[in-house]
């Protein structure tokens, strides 16, 4: 008897839950739709978009036609595309060190809390990064320029002819100045926040021990930065690969340095808008996409199995 | 100008756009046109254009004619608006009746069959309305797609002030040209002129000078030749004087470029007649200091000169009004009343016989250049526009792949003339993967 009466309780409370399970998931899909919305239109959609039109070309003779992997073949064959992937490449290798570098010293800096004015140090970082890069491009473009800006006004005050730090050798570094500038503030907030989680306890460990502030930077902080110092590392690759304001506004002051293939995007961008060759731009756009996603899990691969041997 | 273009900065760039833009004047007159729709039917046509006063003279035309309303759109200037106008010739419709187009890409748009002939819409006799100088930037084939609207006949701004102090009497041809410019760079800070990696422009006007024919269109098939005599006389010219450090490297347009045209550094600038309204706009202070030239030539006495900049007024095949519209174009170009508003509320230069037959605006003297009366020397460098130029379908691509291959060897003093074959290479590639037959 109490078991048959528990049977149809059971029976009716597992269908009510199975009811509650469903009104909760249809809420669940109610409240993701704004997202899945956006990400869907703003996302997705392009990228089908993209994906769909690189397999055709638009010629002015003959109009559109379906052509396959033609576009991409072409692409892996071009050397004005092999040129710009080259000439970011060499960006990441040397500007990001640096850049993550000073990042981390500000970092570590302001966090010691041996340092007066920190607050305002913080925030004088930081600020550069809040400046929209196609108007830190026109000042720096000022600054560097040889003849009427501030490098050519310094030099010329002591009477020595100024580099050309516009011209074919420099551009590069410059532009690796201007987007050091930008983005050390954004890195340091990043370390800064993951060295503000470490627990206070540590370093109380640790001072019993008798280590100073060199040796807490050492063993405590620095491990402790190691995703952080991950995160920024993949940010910075991914920025680097896709460099594109910085040279686009300097190509008005040096138009025969910065040419229509000096980056990656800026060659896309020249496919379509000055060559009308779409299609093209748009199998660069997908494979510089893909050498992207590529960079992104190689770092995480290797950094994790650094992690592990160091265990 | 291309957009981003790319194409020069700004400043310089919208002035010519407004050169290309500009007015037409008239003596004959579209009255005499021919498809006029019947006076009780009206029309409204829709027309794309940049010039920021242009509304002034569409009054002048809406009063002239009833029949048809005018409404004007400003969609951007140059490779913006194209954008925008191939966008509606691929979908077939919601494009404009009448538009302005710069004349290096009339012939982008007319290949593809976008554009109306106009002779076939009206019974006007163009070549005695216009300039033949003129005309052949709007002559594709045989056929001619557009009224020109304004023009850019080369000539030579000079710095009077550093040309005396110097020394050099002003140049006639362009031997004597290099003789001033090495005086100018001895005997001073300042440089004869400038040369400019990313200014195609400057090439086209050497090019076309020379009868240099670099490239020819015909339907399908495309020639490109930069390794021909004309061609590479220009290159072993500028060559020759860029090695020699008689030239600094500067971006027209430009702030430092500005500045050093202010200031005398740079002595003398071969443009368009538009040059005049760059300086006028952005260097009042220097009034009185500039005078005109024509440009030099080969030979003493052999005027021969070319254009940089000016549009059309194009009409749209697709437009089914495109009787009304030819109407608009050819008034707005060639009516007295129009080119008067052109000249006026526009600045433009005319485009039309009659308005430089006339005596009051040729012969006006310009106070910033000193009281010159500067547009004897605009006509006569229209007047002596060399022959056979013409515009390749992919213009736009073309010019923008010359800082690649010239400007570097522009900017590392080398040699310009192997520099016009890699371009050639880089024209020729696009063609071919365009669908055009070429041969080399």
């Amino acid at each position: 008897m109490a078991i048959d009466a528990a049977r149809p309780t059971h029976y009716a409370r597992s269908v009510r839950r199975g009811r509650v399970r469903r009104r909760l998931s249809v809420t669940a899909w109610l409240m993701l739709a704004p997202f899945i919305t956006v990400f869907v239109v703003s996302v997705i959609a392009p990228l089908l978009y993209a994906l769909a039109i690189s397999v055709y070309q638009n010629r002015l003779v003959g109009g559109t036609v379906f052509v396959g992997l033609e576009n991409y073949l072409r692409a892996l064959a071009d050397p004005l595309l092999g040129e710009g992937v080259i000439r970011v490449l060499l960006f990441i290798a040397v500007q990001v060190p640096i850049m993550l570098f000073i990042s981390l010293t500000a970092a570590l800096a302001l966090d010691s809390g041996r340092m007066g004015g920190s607050r305002v140090v913080r925030l004088g970082l930081f600020l550069p990064y809040a400046v929209p890069s196609v108007v830190a491009a026109l000042m720096w473009g000022y600054i560097f320029g040889g003849q009427f800006g501030l490098v050519g006004q310094v030099w010329g005050a002591v009477g020595a002819a100024p580099p050309d730090l516009l011209g074919n050798a420099l551009m590069l570094p410059s532009i690796g100045n201007i987007v050091t500038w930008s983005m050390v503030g954004y890195n340091m907030l990043i370390f800064y926040a993951a060295l503000r989680a470490v627990p206070t306890e540590i370093y109380e460990a640790s001072s019993i021990d008798g280590a100073g502030e060199w040796r807490r930077a050492w063993s405590i902080k620095l491990p402790a930065l190691r995703p952080a110092m991950l995160l920024a590392l993949v940010f910075s690759i991914i920025g680097s690969l896709q460099l594109f304001n910085e040279p686009s506004i300097l190509q008005a002051l040096r138009p025969s340095v910065i040419t229509t293939n000096y980056t990656p995007n800026l060659y896309a961008y020249s496919l379509s808008f000055l060559g009308g060759q779409i299609n093209y731009a748009a199998a660069i756009a997908i494979l510089m996409g893909l050498v992207t996603v590529i960079a992104a899990v190689f770092v995480q691969v290797v950094s994790a199995r650094a992690r592990r041997q160091n265990r | 100008m291309n957009t981003r273009r790319t194409s020069p900065i700004r400043r310089v760039g919208v002035a010519a756009l407004a050169a290309s833009a500009l007015v037409l004047t008239g003596c004959s007159t579209a009255d005499g046109s021919v498809d006029e729709p019947t006076s009780d039917e009206p029309v409204e046509i829709l027309f794309w254009s940049w010039l920021p006063n242009i509304q002034t003279t569409i009054d002048l035309f809406e009063d002239a004619h009833p029949e048809i309303t005018v409404n004007l759109e400003n969609v951007g200037a140059g490779e913006e608006q194209y954008t925008k106008m191939q966008n509606a010739i691929d979908a077939g419709s919601g494009g404009p009746d009448v538009a302005q187009v710069t004349y290096d890409s009339v012939p982008s748009f007319a290949v593809t069959g976008a554009l109306a002939d106009v002779t076939q819409h009206t019974e006007a006799d163009l070549d005695e309305l216009f300039l033949s100088g003129v005309l052949q930037n709007v002559r594709v084939s045989g056929a001619t797609y557009g009224v020109p609207q304004d023009f850019g006949p080369g000539v030579m701004y000079y710095r009077e002030d550093v040309f005396s102090d110097v020394g050099v009497e002003v140049p006639e041809t362009w031997d004597e040209y290099a003789a001033a410019a090495e005086t100018v760079r001895s005997g001073s800070d300042s440089y004869m002129t400038f040369f400019d990696g990313g200014l195609p422009d400057f090439a086209y006007m050497g090019l076309w000078q020379n009868e240099a024919d670099p490239w020819t269109v015909d339907d399908t098939s495309v020639s490109v030749d930069l390794g021909g005599e004309g061609s590479q006389r220009w290159a072993d010219y500028w060559g020759d004087l860029n090695s020699r450090d008689l030239l600094v490297h500067s971006t027209m347009g430009s702030d430092e470029w500005f500045r050093q045209m202010g200031d005398g550094q740079i002595a003398s600038w071969i443009v368009g007649a538009w040059g005049l309204q760059a300086l006028q706009g952005n260097l009042p202070d220097n009034e009185g200091l500039w005078r005109v030239a024509p440009m030099p030539s080969w030979e003493a006495g052999d005027a021969a000169s070319s254009q940089f900049g000016g549009s059309a007024t194009v009409v749209l095949e697709q437009s089914d009004r495109k009787d009304a519209a030819t109407t608009f174009a050819l008034w707005l170009n060639s009516d007295p009343e129009a080119v008067e508003s052109l000249k006026a509320d526009q600045g433009l230069l005319p485009t039309t016989n009659a308005a430089w037959d006339d005596p009051a605006f040729l012969d006006e003297e310009i106070a910033y250049l000193g009281g010159q009366p500067a547009r004897q020397v605009f006509a006569a460098s229209a007047e002596s526009t060399a022959p056979g130029w013409e515009w390749l379908p992919f213009q736009v691509y073309v010019s923008s792949v010359y800082q690649d291959t010239v400007g570097g060897a522009i900017d590392s003093g080398g040699d310009i003339g192997a520099a016009l074959l890699d371009w050639q290479d880089r024209i020729v590639e696009y063609a071919e993967n365009q669908g055009f037959a070429v041969t080399e």
